[in-house]
């Protein structure tokens, strides 16, 4: 102990001796480090942090398929109670789902997002309130019947900041009385880790809340909610999800009307946190990232072991005579670990400043919607935990090699002032080369994957998306929490299309819902008349959107055949529908799809005609192959919500206070929410994967490129200095200054391109294993592949010419004189 | 054994080294003239100035005042390049601490000034095996100079100095580093080469090897006190 102060405080003293050198070390680790941190941040959030609950590894979340859908779909409220009944495997299981509400309290309305959820959800997670009491079992007895709502942490603070005499208090929700009855803890966001409801209302006031969709609960295919459940004590995942699908068997057959083809499927939590069955995604795009940050900090260690190396070279004196002293080589050894122990220290605290700074960065970003999208990213302590022993790794990682050639005993040439001995020329200076060439090729790697995400987000931005590019203004709003009608939905819509289409500036208006590209989208079970589904096909499913008159003219998509819809395709009109190309040229090849029939929902419903032809557009992501896809009108399909479309003659956003004007001179109530441009709107959701990859690829690989250069930039700068004699010797028996410029140079290109060599073999291989996730650019796209080694190649020329000019301007006289 | 072509001419040569506001007079202003075929010894005590003296010869340093002239130019007005390229061609080093590059062989090392003047690689190779036989290092072409004795070391650096036949060959206490046997041994090439007309201008400390050369020139603050002509008649230092 008494040893290792005495070594801390000789290192403490060192570092400060060269604070140059200390400083670039603990810079490099802390951008190292840092990255690394804060990408474990992310991932922590994500996957790694468990829930607020009590033993969360017991929790499973309950899916269904059926034999149309890649997605797992959420589970029906009549299965889930099915599920939940005398199960030998889960010990309970609860519903829920988000939604958004419209709470009034003293006369003020605000949309805000919640679940609905059944009343065991709370006591099922194990989780306490913080004041008052959660939902109990009587809460659900009787639908319609226990008007009572829990708020969040967060809302209780940001609306009744923090009063504890909100227990009891009157609020309205989607215009129905409810008493407030708890507060969850402040930890517990929900269940989801991106979604922090505000409220949470029972399951079974679901028909007056959504008098829209009265019979919600007693549909059977409703697949509409997030279902999880708790394992019995000893019973495995298998073992759940066989019992699970067994009962989902025993249902087909009981109900095979609304269950044939549904099928259970069983996750744990951690791979149900956005949305059952996206886990795996997830965790494979963490270890991505995870694997690009930890490069990152394979290129700063290499930058510090050269430093390290190097002081260690110019400090053997000091250890020979050491030795010489009787000092033991595990002795020297420990010094110098203590020392790089002490740099990776520093270094780590600063990455952590610097991670909390970044994801203070990330956690402020919003999507372009109103739903409360919340990560909580700030490290917690298991982030620090990771730093530490990161930080330790990286010191041993970079310590350990300078420390075993340091101390290696090898007296008598450095006792005799010797530098260079032929066999020393093949460890100190070629692992130092060679970690150089190991930091150009990982920067490579890093710089060739941001390239081709850049291509493949601007690619992806200069798609055909549906949408005109520019003069487009969207927002949403949504009539569903406020006691509107069908029939009185309608007249709104109408009246406000008629007054804001009357605005000046704005060119032409719609309504749609959903969107295209939105963060929801609608499907429906479509029968094609005189079309038989193929064995393996099941049922056809396929997204729609319910549009007014005029969308296709404000929105971008044109009609290429047929007519739009018009004020006289009501309800009691014969039922109409718009088809996209793909949908015509898979149903009716070669021929003429106006005039032909589709059935949707049920086998039995009234027929469709088509009356138009739209152009393919993109509807979930760009780089989806062409989708047939549906457009209904609004009077035949009533949304309850709907998003507004409106081309404009300048700037959209300008017509925003002038639109808002609108909505509420006709209803005051109804939230207007999602704002955007066009750009937002496809810079919000469909570019956003393609940004990110870029975004962070791109900072990533600068900061690889930057420490890279700056390692070579030390490597010749030492070297220069470490041959500052040799090249005295070489200008003074005739080397003229521009021979020892190329030699310089040239020692480093040569580096740099072993580095460059080793890199594109390696990122040609590893590229390969991201071709599926670029958009319109190969994996081997020449431009990029090109383009990334020239840049670098640059850069290693000047890291390497500064060096180089300090070796023209040696003076030989002098470097001969310094013996 | 001098033919009487004068070689170097030194007129009045002074340098000053200014440090800290102190003015170091290294040479105050020094005559010398060396023929070709000459072999001259420069003596004198520690700091009066033999290095400096050396380092201006071979055009390593520039004089402060008075007049170098080389094969009858002046070399004031030479560039920096053609100053590199006369060190390179007309002359030749030898330094105490034999200065061997250590990443490199000797063979290597002896090639090194051919390496800066553009000649074939066969040609180099032909001489530097020449010029290592001359030597008696040619047996030794691929070994490391830390894998060599400090005299052998300097009879790679004599070669090195010759590969190039220059016009002199500059050498600064060439024995400084050795023990008498490998002193004399280097003593014992140098004459030899000077016997086959090798023009020498050698820096020593050593009494005993000042007779090798046929002149000995006396140094005393920067100034030439003696200069004689070892194998006959001894003259005063003039000025
Ligand atoms: N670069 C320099 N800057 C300042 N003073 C210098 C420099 N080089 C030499 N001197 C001074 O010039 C004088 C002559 O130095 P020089 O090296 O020529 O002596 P020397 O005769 O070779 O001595 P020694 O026998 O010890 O090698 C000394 O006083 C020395 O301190
Ligand atoms: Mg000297």
């Amino acid at each position: 102990m008494e040893t290792f102060l005495q070594d801390l405080r000789h290192s403490a003293r060192l570092l400060l001796k060269t604070p140059g050198v200390t400083l670039v070390v603990v810079i490099s680790l802390a951008l190292g480090i840092g990255a690394n941190t804060a990408i474990f941040s992310v991932v922590n959030a994500v996957l790694l942090r468990p829930l607020a609950v009590e033993r969360p590894q017991r929790l499973i979340a309950l899916g269904s398929s059926d034999s149309h859908s890649v997605f797992p779909h959420g589970v029906s409220y009549l299965d889930y109670q099915d599920y939940r009944r005398r199960s030998e495997v889960i010990s309970d299981a609860m519903l829920f789902a988000p939604e958004p509400f419209s709470l009034n309290r003293n006369g003020q309305s605000e949309r805000l997002w919640g679940d609905i959820a059944t009343e065991n959800y709370f006591s099922m997670l194990g989780v306490r309130p913080a004041v008052g009491r959660f939902f109990q079992p009587e809460d659900g007895s009787a639908p319609g019947a226990d008007p009572v709502v829990v708020l969040s942490y967060r809302y209780w603070q940001r609306r009744f900041a923090g009063d504890s005499g909100v227990i009891g208090q009157a609020v309205q929700i989607n215009s129905q009385p409810f008493t407030v009855i708890g507060v969850a803890p402040r930890e517990f966001l929900g269940t989801e880790i991106y979604f922090a409801p505000d409220i949470w209302v029972p399951m079974l006031m679901a028909e007056p809340l959504f008098p829209s969709h009265p019979k919600l609960l007693e549909e059977r295919d409703a697949h509409d909610f997030r279902c999880w459940a708790r394992l019995r004590d000893g019973v495995s995942i298998a073992q759940a999800s066989a019992a699970i699908a067994t009962r989902a068997r025993q249902l087909e057959l009981a109900y095979p009307e609304s269950n044939k083809n549904v099928k259970a499927l069983v996750f744990p939590e951690w791979e149900a946190r956005f949305e059952a069955g996206t886990g795996k995604v997830l965790a494979m795009a963490s270890a991505m990232l995870l694997a690009v940050v930890v490069l990152v900090l394979l290129i700063a260690c290499a930058n510090v072991a050269n430093l390290m190396l190097a002081r260690a070279t110019s400090r053997r004196r000091e250890f020979s005579i050491r030795q010489v002293l009787g000092a033991g080589r595990g002795r020297l050894i420990r010094q110098l670990l203590t020392e790089s122990m002490l740099m990776a220290m520093l270094g780590g605290a600063a990455g952590v400043v610097l991670a909390v700074w970044v994801t203070g960065l990330l956690s402020s970003f919003r999507p372009a919607t109103d739903i409360p999208i919340f990560f909580d990213l700030r490290p917690d302590i298991r982030v620090l935990v990771f730093t530490f022993f990161v930080a330790v790794l990286t010191g041993v990682i970079f310590g350990l090699a300078p420390a075993l050639q340091a101390s290696k005993p090898n007296l008598v040439p450095s006792l005799k002032g010797q530098e260079y001995s032929p066999r020393k020329r093949f460890r100190g200076w070629t692992l130092r080369n060679l970690l150089v060439v190991g930091q150009v090729s990982v920067s490579l790697l890093l710089l060739v994957c941001a390239g081709l995400f850049f291509r493949s987000l601007q690619n992806a931005a200069n798609t055909e998306t549906g949408f005109r590019n520019r003069n487009l203004l969207l927002f949403s709003m949504s009539l569903r929490q406020q006691g509107y009608d069908e029939t009185r939905g309608l007249e709104f819509y109408r009246q406000f299309l008629e007054k804001a289409a009357a605005l000046p500036g704005v060119k032409g208006v719609s309504l749609a819902f959903p969107l295209p590209l939105d963060f929801f989208s609608s499907f429906d079970d479509v029968y094609v008349e005189g079309y038989q589904p193929k064995k393996d096909e099941g049922k056809l499913s396929y997204g729609y959107t319910a549009v007014s008159q005029g969308f296709f003219v404000t929105s971008g998509t044109p009609l290429l055949k047929g007519r739009d819809f018009s004020s006289r395709d009501t309800k009691d009109q014969p039922g109409v529908v718009i088809v996209n190309e793909t949908f015509a040229r898979r149903f009716w090849p070669g021929q003429e799809a106006l005039g032909k029939r589709i059935r949707v929902s049920e086998e039995n419903a009234p027929y469709l005609t088509v009356v138009g032809l739209a152009r393919d557009a993109k509807y979930r992501n760009l780089s989806e192959s062409p989708q047939p896809y549906l457009y209904f009108p609004m009077q035949q399909q009533y949304p309850p919500e709907a998003s507004f479309v409106a081309e404009t003659s300048g700037d959209p956003l300008s017509m925003v206070p002038g639109i808002r004007g609108v909505v509420r001179e006709l209803d005051a109530n109804v939230p207007v929410y999602a704002v955007k441009t066009v750009a937002d709107h496809i810079n919000g959701r469909a570019l956003l994967p393609f940004r990110i990859a870029s975004g962070a690829l791109t900072i990533f690989g600068g900061l690889g490129l930057v420490l890279a250069a700056v390692g070579l930039y030390g490597v010749m700068s030492y070297s220069v200095r470490l041959r500052t004699k040799e090249i005295g010797i070489r200008m003074a028996i005739g080397a003229q200054p521009r021979q020892i410029l190329k030699q310089v140079v040239g020692q480093g290109l040569v580096l740099t391109l072993i580095g460059l060599g080793i890199g594109l073999v390696a990122t040609l291989v590893a590229t390969r294993a991201i071709s599926s996730i670029l958009f319109g650019v190969s994996a081997a796209d020449p431009a990029t592949f090109g383009a990334i080694p020239f840049v670098l190649l640059l850069v290693a020329l000047v890291a390497c010419y500064l060096p180089a000019r300090r070796a023209m301007k040696v003076d030989p006289i002098r470097a001969l004189r310094h013996e | 054994m001098a033919t009487g072509e004068t070689l170097i001419h030194l007129d009045g040569v002074t340098k000053v080294f200014y440090t800290d506001e102190v003015e170091t007079h290294a040479l105050a202003g020094i005559h010398l003239e060396i023929r070709k075929g000459d072999y001259i010894a420069i003596a004198g005590p520690s700091g009066c100035g033999k290095s400096t003296l050396l380092s201006i010869l071979g055009l390593l340093d520039s004089p402060t005042g008075g007049e170098y002239r080389l094969k009858g130019q002046p070399v004031a007005q030479l560039t920096l390049s053609e100053r590199t390229r006369i060190r390179n061609r007309e002359i030749g080093f030898v330094f105490q601490a034999f200065n061997l590059i250590g990443d490199l062989n000797v063979y290597e090392n002896a090639e090194l000034p051919l390496t800066y003047r553009g000649l074939s690689s066969v040609e180099r190779k032909k001489r530097v095996q020449e010029v290592l036989e001359r030597v008696g290092m040619a047996h030794r072409m691929k070994h490391y100079p830390s894998q060599l004795s400090g005299g052998q070391q300097q009879r790679v650096a004599v070669a090195r100095a010759l590969v190039g036949q220059p016009a002199i060959l500059l050498a600064d206490e060439p024995t400084g580093n050795l023990d008498s046997k490998n002193g004399e041994a280097v003593m014992d090439l140098l004459h030899q080469l000077h016997s086959e007309g090798a023009t020498i201008c050698m820096v020593t400390h050593d009494p005993r090897y000042e007779d090798f050369a046929d002149r000995s020139v006396h140094l005393f603050d920067g100034r030439v006190v003696e200069d004689t002509v070892t194998s006959g008649v001894k003259t005063q230092g003039v000025r």
